[in-house]
């Protein structure tokens, strides 16, 4: 949480007892989960950057990335099988959402991915 | 048109070419160009709609004269044919159903105080003879020059709504806008049928939300068909036209009965009651990890071509539906392995609640099939509240007075066994397939538990966790414990399954199962 440079030691004196506390200086746009969570995962990308016309495909729920069907550049169509997610002791068929053609694989085979991670980017 | 039979068209009557005369400027609606105006936005006018909806010349029109008697605001000079609302009672497929038809041609379709006593009028009717109400929506809203005679007029159409929940069947169509208040009468009602394109519904529209948030989004995409379909599951139906929305309700009304005490209807069916479902031989996959699609069960168990899918789009981990066994409705409701794992979360959760109610508001038999890994594991869940949204399942199935028959496809693990239709909450009748999974968690989990010290300890721990996972496998992922234990009565060929389910629930039609009388439960909402 927030970077340790912001956290400074203070001494502090109530009632004649001496408390040594750390406070924190809380950042204006402080991160949020989901922008931790996700930042790493999803490099910047130049390819779709200010695109809106991408479709991030993401983790439907929290599993481990068991195959991935499609790789970069590939056309797809709507329903194709892209990759699938070994989640609560099953395979999760993740299906694209639409037609067009994977713009980035974004996990490996094997990741571990929480609940709306990116998987892949269709265009 | 009144029925003037006899009136001759010689020689009129003035008293009756006064009729004729006041009845066509009724029927002229807002008149042509604002009739033209519907048609261009691909709208059909009200009563072109009830031509649709209804059987043809059952349409008995009340209160076609009635107009508003506002005089504020230039009202006085401002005629509303019909209040813009047109009501009455007509018949589908021969049985009969009242009706209102908002007429977006007259003052924007808006509710004044009487067009809101048009509609109570019906409602009332409704309720007291016991007959289905249909209410096709296209509003601007609240007649603001009538003030708070027209917010008045909502709450006592909120009211009736209410008080008609679980007598008679509420079906709306949204085909137009329905903004702010308005939309809280279809959200009381049972069913909600939208039009693509043309039909919204949203409490604060796109600029209110824009100047409060700074969000930008478009009318459709805030609460058009699609997004109340599957992303709020507010609707139950969306259609690409007015005539596919009105077609939908009729089917819709095939399924169901006129009111609480009457039972569903029974259509002649000829697909014969012990058609073999050999095809559900082979659908489960062998491994118990592979997904498969449920639907396949439903169509093949069900009579051919009679199953009508509810809220498809939301929550699709869990599928709900109206469908026919032997000509008779029922109402099915199956885990999806295809989507989220099959698991229980939130809205699915929700979505199945309402449906068992509503199920066993209208005597429709519930048939659950169960195929769950268990709950949608998370912090999101959790702090959505899963254990006050998951705790509607078990009341509603607990509540249900109607026949329920549960088939066990494979998991049933746990809570989420218990949640769905168990023998414990309530089940008449519990089928499992050979494939069935019937424990207190998973073979992997439970291994973990029971035998960590083993598994810590040996050479090699995975071989070890394997070995005791397939140990716990062989002893309890199958029916035959629950079977012997009798929470479940019988283990079934996949292939005869249609006829198990039928033998039960001919036998369990005349079921009388009431609960102690109390005002009503106090369900976690």
């Amino acid at each position: 949480m927030g970077g340790s440079e912001t956290v400074r030691r203070f001494r502090i004196r109530v009632d004649g007892q001496v408390f040594e506390v750390e406070a924190e200086e809380i950042l204006e746009q402080a991160p949020n989960d989901a922008v931790e969570r996700d930042a790493p995962s999803l490099p910047a990308n130049p390819a779709i950057e200010g695109r809106d016309d991408v479709l991030t495909v993401v983790a439907p729920l929290p599993g481990t990335v068991l195959e991935i069907r499609v790789s970069q550049g590939q056309p797809v169509v709507t329903g194709q099988l892209l990759v699938i997610l070994e989640a609560m002791k099953m395979e999760n068929e993740i299906t694209s959402p639409r037609a067009g053609h994977i713009v980035q694989v974004v996990v490996d085979k094997g990741q571990a991915v929480a609940f709306g991670d990116p998987l892949l980017i269709v265009g | 048109m009144p029925n003037l039979v006899g009136a001759g068209t010689e020689a009129q009557d003035p008293r009756l070419a006064e009729l004729l005369e006041r009845m066509s400027a009724i029927e002229a609606m807002g008149g042509s160009d604002r009739v033209e105006r519907q048609h261009g936005l691909g709208k059909l006018t009200a009563r072109e709609r009830l031509g649709v909806l209804l059987d043809p010349g059952t349409f008995e029109e009340i209160g076609a004269h009635i107009e508003h008697r506002a005089t504020d605001l230039g009202m006085d000079r401002v005629q509303a044919p019909a209040d813009g609302v047109v009501t009455g009672v007509g018949r589908i497929d021969g049985r009969p159903v009242y009706v209102f038809a908002q007429d977006f041609s007259v003052l924007g379709g808006s509710l004044g105080e009487m067009h809101a006593a048009k509609i109570q009028r019906v409602q009332d009717l409704a309720l007291k003879s016991g007959v289905p109400i249909i209410g096709l929506n296209d509003s601007g809203g609240a007649r603001i020059q009538e003030g708070v005679d027209a917010l008045n007029g909502y709450g006592e159409i909120f009211k009736r709504n209410t008080w008609s929940s679980g007598v008679i069947p509420q079906i709306t169509v949204i085909m137009g806008p329905s903004a702010g208040g308005a939309v809280y009468s279809p959200a009381l009602t049972d069913l909600i049928v939208m039009v693509r394109g043309t039909g919204q519904m949203f409490i604060t529209g796109p600029e209110v939300i824009k100047s409060v948030t700074g969000e930008v989004v478009s009318q459709e995409a805030l609460g058009g068909a699609d997004a109340q379909l599957s992303r709020s599951g507010v609707a139950h139906l969306a259609c690409d036209s007015d005539v596919e929305a009105l077609a939908a309700v009729r089917k819709l009304l095939s399924y169901l009965p006129a009111n609480n005490v009457e039972e569903p209807p029974v259509l002649p069916v000829e697909d014969p009651v012990d058609r073999p479902t050999s095809e559900l031989r082979h659908l489960v996959p062998l491994q118990s990890a592979k997904p498969y699609e449920v639907k396949t069960v439903i169509r093949a168990m069900t009579d051919r071509g009679s199953f009508f899918e509810l809220q498809q789009g939301y929550a699709d981990n869990l599928v709900i539906g109206l469908a026919r066994l032997g000509g008779r409705s029922v109402g099915v409701v199956a885990n999806q392995p295809k989507v989220l794992a099959g698991t229980l979360d939130i809205d699915a959760s929700d979505k199945l609640a309402r449906f068992v109610r509503f199920c066993d508001a209208f005597n429709l038999p519930l048939v659950t099939l169960v195929d769950t890994p268990g709950y949608l594991p998370g912090t999101q869940q959790e702090y959505g509240g899963i254990i006050r949204h998951g705790a509607k399942v078990l009341y509603a199935y607990a509540e249900a007075v109607v026949p329920k028959v549960t088939v066990i496809l494979r998991k049933a693990y746990g809570g989420a066994y218990l949640a769905m239709c168990s023998r414990s909450v309530g089940a008449d009748w519990v089928f499992a397939w050979p494939s069935a999974e019937i424990a207190v968690m998973g073979p992997e989990g439970a291994a973990n538990i029971i035998f960590r010290q083993a598994i810590r300890s040996a050479p090699d721990p995975e071989a070890m966790r394997r070995e005791k996972t397939e140990e716990y496998r062989r002893k309890f992922a199958h029916p035959y414990v629950a079977a012997r234990h009798g929470q479940v009565d019988a283990v079934i060929d996949p292939g005869q399954t249609r006829h198990h389910v039928l033998r039960a629930l001919m036998a369990l039609y005349n079921k009388r199962d009431e609960g102690p009388p109390r005002r009503h439960g106090n369900i976690p909402l």
